[in-house]
């Protein structure tokens, strides 16, 4: 028994009003700037064996100085932690990242 | 165990929730216990799609009960002495590493999972934009030097993570009193996904194509085209911050 999987599913939209929005309030995703990017953005991540998935998140959120991070499922890692694949700055660093003026 | 690990920031992490009930989709490499022929192995893997029964391992994060997980697709790609490559699509919540111990049971031989690897979870697969630390590393020293361009290209737009999810668009007058935590009312909807049923997860939309909050339809898409008042949402979680858009509901 076969079951379509959610990412082949057509989806189609049908209308049930007309109106018009107001361009002075809110902003397109493609036109936001980097800040708000920051704000509403994911990064497509490609987890490296080794360290766990909320260490690699760790890693990225002090990067990049944001104030959340999570991630969506783990992938096991083996907690070998500090000897794997990381360069070392990364986990050490304390000064904080990029965005934070 | 490598792969795609869609990481959201700030604001973004509430729209994880979509994402974590999202399907996924794995490669896996499996090792037998002992050589078996490949059409016995085709067989089984086979026997392992539709609806399962598992129990998650004894090293695992959840509670150990039996539970019903939707496998997709599972197809064997390849094998050669006591390794068994496959491509395996299941829902989420679905241990990998479970589904090879029990295909060992079955064969007879044993087996147990030697590598993994997520090519997608949910919208997001390995050709969709895929950074790592190297390139981010970059990116944030490029950023530091003035250039925020390679930054830019590598973050998504939290709205991609709701792409397989059935949408509704509202109207502008409906956007702070959702981000206030109203539920969606009928005569806020502009647009919607022709086959929402009660019950499913919905992302509510602007016009501009911004996600305003994540929802629970509470009507079918024909009952919502038919009703003139009534609730067609339940807000179960608010994305956007109030005061994006204007107030403009009266105390």
């Amino acid at each position: 028994m076969a079951i379509t999987p959610p990412w082949e599913v057509k989806r189609q939209v049908v209308e049930k009003a007309i109106d018009e929005t107001d361009p002075a309030y809110g902003c397109p995703p493609k036109e936001r700037n980097l800040r708000q990017s920051l704000d509403y953005g994911l990064l497509n991540f490609d987890k490296p064996s080794g360290p766990t998935s909320h260490d690699v998140t760790a890693i990225v959120r002090r990067l990049i100085g944001a104030s959340k991070a999570g991630h969506s499922g783990t992938l096991e890692g083996f907690q070998l932690r500090y000897e794997v694949n990381i360069p070392s700055f990364l986990l050490r660093r304390k000064e904080p990242g990029v965005i934070l003026a | 165990m490598t792969g795609v690990l869609p990481i959201a920031l700030n604001e973004a992490t509430k729209a994880l929730q979509v994402l974590l009930g999202g399907g996924k989709e794995y490669v896996c490499v499996m090792q037998l216990h002992q050589s078996l022929p490949e059409e016995s192995i085709r067989k089984v893997l086979e026997e392992f799609q539709g609806e399962i029964y598992q129990r998650p391992p004894l090293r695992s994060s959840v509670k150990r009960t039996l539970r019903k997980r939707i496998i997709y697709y599972n197809k064997l790609l390849e094998v050669k002495d006591r390794y068994v490559l496959f491509k395996i699509g299941c829902e989420a919540g679905t241990y990998i590493r479970k589904i090879c111990y029990d295909i060992g049971q079955i064969l007879g031989s044993g087996a147990h999972m030697k590598e993994l690897r997520r090519t997608r979870v949910g919208p997001f697969t390995e050709d969709k934009g895929l950074s790592n630390l190297e390139v981010l590393a970059d990116a944030c020293d490029a950023l530091k030097g003035g250039d925020e361009g390679p930054l830019m290209s590598l973050i998504h737009p939290i709205e991609e993570a709701f792409e397989l999810q059935p949408k509704i668009t509202i109207r502008d007058s409906a956007v702070d009193a959702i981000c206030h935590g109203a539920d969606l009312a009928v005569p806020g909807v502009l647009s919607l996904d022709s086959s929402i049923k009660p019950g499913d997860l919905v992302g509510i939309f602007t016009l501009k194509g911004e996600v305003v909050a994540l929802g629970r339809a509470l009507m079918s898409t024909e009952q919502i085209l038919e009703a003139e008042k009534g609730l067609a949402a339940k807000t179960e979680r608010v994305i956007m911050k109030f005061g994006t858009y204007p107030r403009s509901w009266k105390t």
